[in-house]
């Protein structure tokens, strides 16, 4: 419990939004996959389009840091860009904030509860009732929202 | 004795053959005289330095880290050293642990600093790879002047390639 409290505190420090929305621990931290990663649930690959240092992309999108490639990274796995995060059931939705122009991070909306989860860098994953918890200085902000029917 | 760690870090990492005598005549009795040491008044032979540097004796003196290697070299890590890569290497994770941005943590100031420290710092930074994980691909890529990682598709595999190189070159 006082482990789970510091990460919390060390995670509301840099994310302050979460500290006033419901949001829950649901991993250890671990540096071999990141939000990408998790967006796409594979905890095998650390998906970065940097072309170095054990890194994955996917085959066909261009290693770049911009948010068009990262859009692409989910178009070719049959995402569609829409404009809402609201739940849809049966919707699988993703979500690329951006700050200065560069993707940050990338959130997952569950399609079966509509709870999103996130993979915090090196850190936790999380499961939190809030896409917009995570804005602010150290993300950014929801850039782009795609969506695709959930795959069985 | 500031100013010896301080030369040692600066010029010494291991090797060479016969000093145990260099070692009692010289720093033991400096040692335990508490004088303080001038590198350039009392070391005029670099050669014997680094081969006293292979010796027990001096390591313990000294209170040097030894690291033992594959190849049976033996390479000295500073106290002080060790210190501020800890602190660095610790601010480092601590302010970059939730990004996902490979560039953007090698970056950081304390990434950043802990390369400058040079090659000396190479073993501290495959120990903490071995022990704690993290990104240090960029560090040791810049270190070392190559990227052994190259090709791998993994971070496991990236961190299992640096620390078999690692240890084929004496460095843990």
């Amino acid at each position: 419990m006082a482990h789970e409290d510091a990460s919390r505190k060390e995670i509301e420090l840099d994310l302050p939004g979460l500290g006033i929305t419901n949001y829950e621990i649901v991993s250890e931290e671990d540096e071999r996959y990141n939000c990408v990663s998790w967006a796409n649930r594979d905890k095998k690959q650390f998906w970065w389009p940097f072309p170095r240092y054990g890194t994955y992309w996917p085959p066909g999108v261009k290693r770049d840091r911009t948010l068009d490639a990262f859009i692409k990274v989910f178009e070719v796995q049959s995402y569609q860009q829409c404009d809402t995060a609201d739940f849809e059931p049966g919707v699988d939705k993703v979500a690329i904030f951006v700050r200065n122009e560069k993707p940050q991070h990338v959130s997952r909306q569950r399609a079966e509860d509509g709870m999103w989860t996130s993979k915090l860098g090196d850190g936790h994953d999380i499961d939190h009732e809030s896409l917009y918890a995570l804005e602010g200085d150290y993300y950014g902000t929801v850039a782009q929202i795609l969506k695709r029917k959930r795959r069985p | 004795m500031p100013e010896l760690l301080d030369f040692l870090s600066e010029k010494c990492t291991g090797y060479h053959s016969t000093a145990d005598e260099w070692v009692s005549s010289h720093f033991e009795d400096l040692h335990n005289s508490g004088q303080s040491w001038s590198a350039d008044e009392h070391i005029r032979d670099y050669d014997s330095l680094a081969q006293l540097l292979r010796r027990p004796r001096a390591i313990r003196i000294l209170g040097l880290t030894p690291v033992a290697s594959r190849a049976k070299r033996v390479k000295l890590i500073a106290p002080d050293l060790e210190v501020r890569f800890r602190k660095l290497a610790e601010q480092w994770r601590r302010q970059t642990k939730f990004r996902s941005a490979i560039e953007d943590k090698a970056i950081h100031p304390a990434y950043q600093s802990i390369i400058a420290m040079g090659p000396q710092v190479i073993p501290l930074v495959l120990r903490d790879l071995r022990d704690s994980r993290g990104h240090w691909f960029w560090a040791l890529h810049y270190l070392a002047g190559k990227d052994m990682a190259e090709g791998s598709t993994t971070i496991d595999q990236a961190r299992d390639t640096w620390l078999r190189w690692g240890e084929d070159n004496g460095y843990i």
